[in-house]
């Protein structure tokens, strides 16, 4: 890479560059540990794969968004009750887990110290309904947020998942061209 | 982060104190700033009652403050307003998440903006907050402490108005960013269709997702290429061009392997790079070439 490249530039191919490295990591070790007679079902090996996606990308974004922090959250608690993606956990970087237990903590801390229930923003129908609200069921971990906060998670998690589906077409067009 | 955010808030409260604003019986939240502490100290234990005439608690708040700053925070900003407006109580809520980009224009919104009923009380707030205003006008500022909306020419005054608009303007500056960002949104005006719009592209992203595992579930076990090898032995300045770097050279490879002219349509696809391939070949010249080369020959 250049050095007179601007930091905006960087950015989305350092985000694809990572989040390629740690997503073929993460298929490999899908495919070479367990013989392929281990899942045979199609869906349950595209679902893992999903998942391996998902979880390198919010691995790459790491604590700095809520969205990534929800979606690491699920896939581990998922992966608690399941114990089936044994994998995941090893990859863990200490130091995000440290912070992402701690900000875990303080999310729901927040959640129990409930708001007066006197307040209207239960009702608030900006919120609950309309397009605003199908917007905070598709972001992961935006659902009790502000407009602002909403939108600036949405930007962000778009500009992801794009790199994401980039990364990921040209990794099947590589493995369907050999 | 919470003991940053509660000086802040005791700044501001200073601020607003040296004004000398006359007192009032309502309990709202610019009433809490605007009186000495002691009195504030009283609306955070009695929130429901009418202020008492100002009794003398020297430096109670300040005490109890640095006791429990998450707590009285919290407790500051949860005051109840139940006939106050309800987008504070929204704003509020997020404070505790924890960025002070949030706390700010929440903490500047009540200085600049408070319901009053009194047309004399609105007067004073204005009056306070353009003495307190600084010469730079936010419109889209993430980090400064005080978001300062002057009424324009022909638009309302009310102080309700000024901070919906501050909010309003805010959304609407992410929302253009996330217009140009979505691919087709530009032609679309008002917000309704711009929203969809971004829900039919977060949809069809998370479909596209599936789509591809799905295909990458079909092909992978097919052809077993180790390329965590590669990613681990190259080394040096061309790390972070790692993948671009080896999806060419394995496509390069491949154009050896199989004579097909592939290579031209990838620099389409992937961005930067042209210097780093030819560091790599260079680099990986005897080794994971071949190696590579034999694992696709065993696989096929």
């Amino acid at each position: 890479m250049s050095p007179s490249q601007q930091p905006t530039e960087k950015n989305p191919t350092n985000l694809k560059n990572q989040f390629a490295r740690r997503f073929v990591r993460a298929l490999n070790s899908l495919h070479n540990p367990k013989k392929s007679a281990h899942d045979n079902q199609m869906h349950r090996r595209s679902r893992r794969i999903k998942i391996a996606a998902y979880n390198a990308m919010a691995s790459v974004v790491g604590s700095r968004r809520t969205w990534s922090r929800a979606v690491l959250w699920k896939i581990r608690n998922r992966s608690r009750t399941q114990g089936l993606f044994r994998n995941n956990r090893k990859r863990v970087d200490h130091q995000i887990v440290t912070n992402y237990h701690h900000r875990h903590h303080v999310k729901l801390s927040i959640k129990r110290r409930n708001p007066n229930p006197k307040r209207e923003v239960y009702f608030d129908p900006s919120r609950y309904s309309g397009q605003e609200a199908k917007l905070r069921k598709l972001v992961p971990g935006a659902e009790n947020m502000d407009s602002w906060c909403l939108v600036d998670e949405a930007t962000d998690y778009i500009n992801c998942l794009a790199a994401q589906v980039e990364v990921m077409k040209t990794l099947v067009d590589l493995y369907t061209a050999t | 982060m919470s003991s940053e955010l509660f000086q802040f808030v005791d700044e501001e409260i200073e601020n607003l104190m040296s004004s000398e604003p006359p007192l009032e019986n309502g309990n709202t939240f610019t009433a809490l700033l605007e009186l000495p502490p002691n009195q504030a100290v009283k609306l955070l234990h009695s929130p429901e009652e009418p202020l008492p005439t100002p009794n003398v608690f020297p430096s109670v708040f300040s005490a109890t403050a640095k006791e429990n700053s998450p707590e009285t925070t919290s407790s500051i900003l949860t005051l109840p307003n139940p006939d106050r407006n309800t987008s504070n109580p929204v704003k509020q809520e997020p404070l505790e998440s924890g960025s002070l980009q949030n706390a700010s224009p929440i903490c500047s919104d009540p200085i600049t903006s408070r319901p009053t009923k009194r047309k004399d009380r609105e007067k004073t707030v204005k009056s306070s907050a353009k003495k307190i205003k600084s010469a730079a006008k936010v419109t889209e500022g993430e980090k400064l402490p005080f978001v300062h909306v002057r009424a324009r020419r022909g638009e309302a005054t009310d102080s309700h108005s000024l901070a919906e608009r501050a909010r309003r303007e805010k959304i609407n500056a992410r929302m253009k960013f996330l217009q140009e960002l979505v691919p087709g949104c530009n032609k679309v005006t008002g917000t309704a269709m711009v929203l969809d719009e971004i829900i039919n592209h977060v949809q069809t992203l998370q479909l596209q997702v599936e789509f591809l595992s799905m295909k990458l579930a079909a092909v992978h076990p097919r052809v077993d290429i180790n390329l965590d090898s590669l990613f681990s032995s190259e080394s040096g300045p061309s790390m972070d061009c790692n993948f671009t770097g080896i999806v060419s050279q394995s496509w390069w490879l491949d154009g050896q392997v199989n004579g097909n002219t592939q290579l031209t349509w990838h620099p389409d696809r992937l961005n930067n790079f042209v210097t780093p391939e030819t560091s790599l070949l260079t680099y990986d010249s005897g080794n994971s070439a071949s190696w590579l080369t034999s694992q696709l020959k065993m696989e096929l």
